[in-house]
């Protein structure tokens, strides 16, 4: 063999093995970019405050891809408090819970306690199950990723009736929606803040598979980018592979610096925001991370406190074990997933154990 | 010298009427001017507080910076104060609707009347003609003011009440009007939000609103002290113009001379008020 002809297998062999690998991976070159330059963009051009836009997705988005420095950490830590001092009062909203759902995620995502912002405590009016019903599903929906994402503990949690509340608002086709019309992007939200729990209950687990069966009846085509996005962060959030159709559809979409609201449309801050943090997603997923809203690896606010005397003893272990012999105990699922310190998906004697080198650490 | 007047006395006469008449169009029209000056005052301080900053209600609104919920939900949530296509009767109210412009408060009263009239007795008397003209050539604005209707009703929760909180339920009117149809005056650049929240203030009804830049708009809340969800998580405000519910925000719609602005409650995502093809960011 000629050496050329050496030089041409060995490139050839060397260019399939890096495509072999491409392909594998959840994001193509081309939207691995996007994710770069959006990412760029927004942290060069945007200060987020407290809001809906401009705020708390960004984030989000550039924490969890690495991309906000300390001093814009910092420096979104101050405008929240001095938000919070402005409105005189824990409740960011004094109708919409998800006000305070939505800066709890931010903080934890920046690894700030939201239980003492310029002196309140915002995850407090998280255990008023009337206030987060307000809202509806939405409210639910967020109060519930809030204080999963840094597994927040509060004393009246009211997160098992939350997990009820979403549970029994499924329609029977296995979508979510603000009324009885299914929709993608309520149902991908919905999913999101089941699947911390799914493992726990098996009513949780039914209702998953039966969203993700109603999911593979849609065409991706017909899909916002917003929905898209949506899909994508509960894929990723379930630990399953999101189709590469979903991602191209929400591709669609780009726009320079970001991403549109319509095809052909223009930069829409949204659009940008939400397909920015499910890019983000997707490479976390790829590369082993923790889910987009798991911030654990960053912020774990969690007391141990199982029988309720909120402090952490030698009495919680006690009260696994009594739990594990069902001896005049039952656990909340919330309760479970606190309990499933070894996280193998059940409360067992491992989990006492744990919990016993836990005390003695 | 009586010999004169009897010679002349027709023509005397004549001279006499005439000069009469002269007087009577002189004098009313006066009155015309005057009248259009009233009612220039009037509207003009009905409409004049835009530059006015004052908060409706005890929110700080300078500084609000309230948002609608989280971003993900408002792509397909929340009740928006926009809406789509109507017809949809208020059904029993619709009779209150039609007998209502007697009771309009406005100035509309007043000020109509000036423009159609300018003083007709001086017809056949070519000389009195430049003088009429110069009342409505003077005065231009009042007759080219725009005007506009607005209304504001919650209707939807006279059949919806137990939906409400037992304090809340007696904010409700017993026919569902918390403004019946009015007639105001407006501006040639006023938008919706303008209109609705001058029309509160004036008329003192409690309006609550934030600015939500997800639509570039001002977002209304709360009306009469009735929220967005103070009927379940489904309710809230949404308006229509000319019986089209426009899909963005209030602070966007820029009005016409003689549009018709109809706020209304829905209780369920605007289905009941024939506005579910506007939700906001669908």
């Amino acid at each position: 063999m000629s050496k050329l002809n050496r030089i041409i297998i060995t490139a050839l062999l060397i260019i399939s093995l890096l495509s072999g690998t491409l392909s594998a991976s959840a994001l193509s070159i081309e939207q691995e970019q996007k994710l770069c330059d959006t990412g760029e963009y927004l942290k060069n051009n945007i200060t987020p405050q407290v809001g809906s836009i401009g705020g708390e997705w960004v984030v989000i988005g550039l924490s969890r891809s690495g991309m906000f420095s300390e001093a814009q950490k910092q420096a979104y830590c101050d405008a929240v408090k001095a938000y919070a001092a402005s409105k005189g009062t824990n409740r960011l909203h004094s109708r919409k819970s998800s006000d305070n759902s939505r800066v709890i995620l931010a903080l934890s995502a920046v690894g700030k306690d939201p239980g003492s912002i310029a002196g309140y405590d915002l995850t407090e009016p998280l255990a008023d199950f009337d206030f987060v019903k307000t809202q509806g599903i939405n409210g639910v929906i967020w109060a519930l990723i809030a204080l999963d994402s840094c597994n927040y503990y509060l004393q009246n949690d009211c997160r098992d009736q939350m997990l009820g509340e979403l549970l029994s608002a499924q329609h029977i086709d296995g979508s979510w929606g603000l009324d009885e019309n299914a929709d993608p992007d309520v149902t991908g939200m919905a999913l999101q803040a089941l699947a911390p729990y799914r493992k726990y209950d098996t009513n949780i687990q039914n209702a998953v598979e039966k969203a993700l069966l109603w999911l593979d009846s849609l065409s991706f085509d017909l899909l916002s980018p917003e929905s898209c996005a949506q899909l994508i962060v509960a894929y990723t959030t379930l630990g399953i592979a999101p189709n590469t159709g979903l991602i191209d559809s929400m591709m669609r979409y780009s726009v320079p610096n970001g991403f549109a609201h319509t095809l052909n449309g223009e930069y829409n801050q949204m659009a940008t925001e939400q397909a920015y943090y499910a890019l983000a997603a997707c490479r976390r997923f790829e590369n082993g991370e923790n889910a987009l809203y798991d911030m654990s690896d960053v912020a774990d606010y969690t007391v141990l406190d199982l029988d309720g005397d909120a402090q952490e003893s030698i009495n919680d272990a006690t009260y696994i074990q009594r739990y594990l012999a069902e001896f005049e105990v039952s656990f909340t699922t919330p309760m479970k997933r606190t309990a499933d310190l070894n996280k193998n998906g059940k409360v067992d004697i491992g989990d006492v154990t744990l919990y016993q080198q836990y005390l003695a650490r | 010298m009586i010999k004169f007047l009897n010679k002349y006395k027709w023509v005397i006469t004549g001279v006499i009427l005439a000069a009469v008449l002269l007087v009577i169009a002189f004098i009313s029209g006066g009155n015309v001017e005057e009248a259009k000056k009233q009612a220039e005052v009037t509207t003009a301080a009905a409409t004049s507080d835009s530059a006015d900053t004052t908060a409706l209600t005890h929110n700080k609104i300078a500084e609000e910076a309230t948002q609608n919920s989280t971003a993900p939900t408002e792509a397909a949530s929340t009740v928006e104060t926009t809406s789509l296509n109507a017809t949809e009767s208020l059904t029993a109210t619709s009779a209150v609707h039609t007998a209502q412009t007697t009771t309009s408060a406005q100035s509309s009263a007043a000020v109509e009347k000036p423009t159609e009239k300018t003083s007709a007795p001086a017809a056949p008397v070519p000389v009195t003609k430049p003088q009429e003209q110069k009342p409505t050539e003077e005065k231009p604005t009042v007759s080219a003011k725009k005007r506009c209707t607005i209304s504001i009703s919650c209707a939807t929760l006279l059949n919806n009440i137990d939906k409400l909180k037992l304090d809340d339920r007696e904010l409700v009117p017993d026919d569902g009007w918390i403004l019946k149809p009015t007639t105001v005056f407006i501006n040639s650049n006023d938008t919706v939000f303008d209109v609705l929240k001058r029309v509160c203030k004036n008329k003192k009804i409690h309006m609550e609103y934030s600015n939500n830049p997800v639509y570039n708009s001002a977002y209304i809340e709360g009306i009469g002290n009735l929220y967005e969800f103070s009927a379940g998580s489904n309710s809230g405000w949404m308006y229509r113009v000319n019986g089209w519910f426009p899909n963005y925000g209030c602070s966007q719609y820029s009005l016409k001379d003689g549009d018709t602005i109809e706020w209304m409650y829905t209780c369920n995502l605007g289905y009941d008020i024939g506005g579910s093809n506007a939700r906001g960011n669908d």
